[in-house]
């Protein structure tokens, strides 16, 4: 028997089962998901050795405005819907943000895939966590579960900037998170390659004590203005006001139709 | 230092022939003239010792309260440092003794044929099953012996000694996985 282990001999019934997968009544083990990669290669250096002059070029822009401010009645949360793959546009309405629950809202803007992967995954930790512990998650740590994943899988080339909004019994809470596992609390941000646009209109026009007119007017501004400069950002504004009872969806209005509006300041 | 091997440079260096279907090839330098993205490789045998996937964060086996894996046994997870080796020699310096012993066998089937190897093997075997209950510490004095451990000391007797360290397996849980019940 000793030489029969040795030899590694298989018998048939044995191979059969082996390349015909698990056997009768074993059900599939779905707490083992794992990523297929390929081996051997390291994924942000075939990502920078893919976008090069003449030959083979992946551009991944972050082809999108989203932004968010805390002010005295909640956050404002507006963001674009374009999807871009290079230079052309993939999607006119994109959905950018995520309602993880109905206290918990998080934006998208980097790759759509890793975007909508991720965020789903935290949506679905936030729920386990809700169900374990009975009560809902802080913001605090939503945040950090989200940053956490993104530092296990750092240097691995994915792209993701995503604010987490939410209101829990510490009030209103907004977080920026990163795909290098950044992790930062603040009153107002803004991602994306339109975001720079958006931080001038924000910034200039912000005050603590807005009426929620004003801050909802304030969102719109900055991302239309942001979709009129870059060409990476369009399509609709979704807006959305957290408040203390929950989100709620504010207006969906087309760019196009905003920045008319909005000519008189602007010629 | 990535695993790719960086020998572009070196386009004068003659590769290697290898057999493919019925002809020898090998791989011609001017196609790193052609094409930018062209990585050689000849490490075939170190690249089986590579993974080829990761487990997706919070429900891997190391999953502990609220998802997240316990940080303090555990310590943090880097998925690129599970999947590719920090240094050029680290691959094959873990797996030293397996690959010296897959050298030696291997010699010693070509030098006194395949009896040899296989009744080695059938012995470490055996005394690889010479073994207390999973929970408690064994000590493998007859594989030691067979493989010649047992007049040396080096930095696994010192260093992580399995005797003191300071976690200790569920007895039944262990048992029942041993008998295959779990």
């Amino acid at each position: 028997m000793a030489l029969f282990d040795v030899s590694g001999y298989k018998s048939h019934a044995g191979l059969r089962g082996q390349i015909l997968g698990t056997g009768v009544g074993h059900l599939v083990d779905r707490t083992n998901q794992e990523f297929a990669v390929p081996v051997g290669v390291d994924p942000s250096g075939f990502l920078k050795s893919c976008s090069r002059e003449g030959g083979v070029s992946i551009d991944l822009n972050h082809g999108t405005t989203t932004l968010a401010f805390k002010f005295r009645h909640g956050v404002i949360v507006a963001v674009d819907s374009r999807a871009s793959a290079g230079s052309y546009i993939a999607s006119k309405e994109a959905n950018k943000v995520i309602e993880i629950n109905p206290y918990l809202l998080g934006t998208m803007s980097g790759s759509a895939a890793d975007c909508q992967y991720w965020e789903r995954l935290l949506a679905k930790e936030c729920r386990l966590y809700k169900l374990r512990n009975k009560q809902r998650i802080s913001v605090s740590a939503a945040s950090k579960l989200l940053c956490n994943m993104m530092l296990g899988y750092r240097g691995m080339g994915l792209s993701m900037g995503s604010m987490i909004v939410g209101w829990d019994n510490k009030g209103p809470g907004l977080y920026y998170v990163d795909d290098n596992a950044t992790r930062l609390s603040g009153r107002m941000f803004s991602t994306g390659c339109g975001s720079s646009y958006a931080y001038g209109v924000m910034d200039s026009g912000y005050r603590e004590d807005m009426t929620v007119e004003e801050a909802y007017e304030l969102g719109r501004r900055g991302i239309t203005h942001a979709t009129h400069r870059d060409a990476y950002s369009g399509g609709v504004v979704n807006l959305y006001h957290m408040q203390e009872d929950g989100w709620v969806k504010v207006c969906k209005e087309d760019v196009s139709e905003l920045i008319h509006r909005y000519r008189k300041g602007m010629f | 230092m990535t695993f790719q091997d960086q020998r572009r440079g070196s386009c004068t260096a003659a590769f290697p022939r290898t057999q493919h279907g019925t002809r020898n090839k090998a791989f011609n330098s001017s196609w790193y003239k052609d094409n930018s993205w062209l990585e050689y490789s000849n490490t075939r045998g170190l690249r089986s010792q590579l993974k080829d996937s990761v487990p997706v964060t919070g429900m891997g086996q190391q999953v502990g309260a609220y998802g997240v894996q316990d940080t303090l046994r555990i310590g943090f997870s880097s998925v690129k440092n599970e999947l590719l080796p920090s240094h050029a020699l680290e691959l094959s310096e873990k797996n030293f003794q397996l690959n010296q012993d897959k050298m030696n066998f291997s010699n010693l089937r070509n030098i006194q044929g395949l009896h040899a190897p296989l009744k080695l093997q059938m012995e470490y075997r055996a005394a690889r099953q010479i073994q207390r209950l999973p929970f408690l510490q064994s000590s493998h004095l007859a594989l030691d012996t067979l493989k010649g451990n047992d007049e040396s000391i080096s930095f696994e007797d010192i260093l992580n000694d399995p005797s003191q360290s300071e976690m200790v397996g569920e007895p039944h849980i262990m048992m029942e996985y041993k008998l295959g019940l779990m």
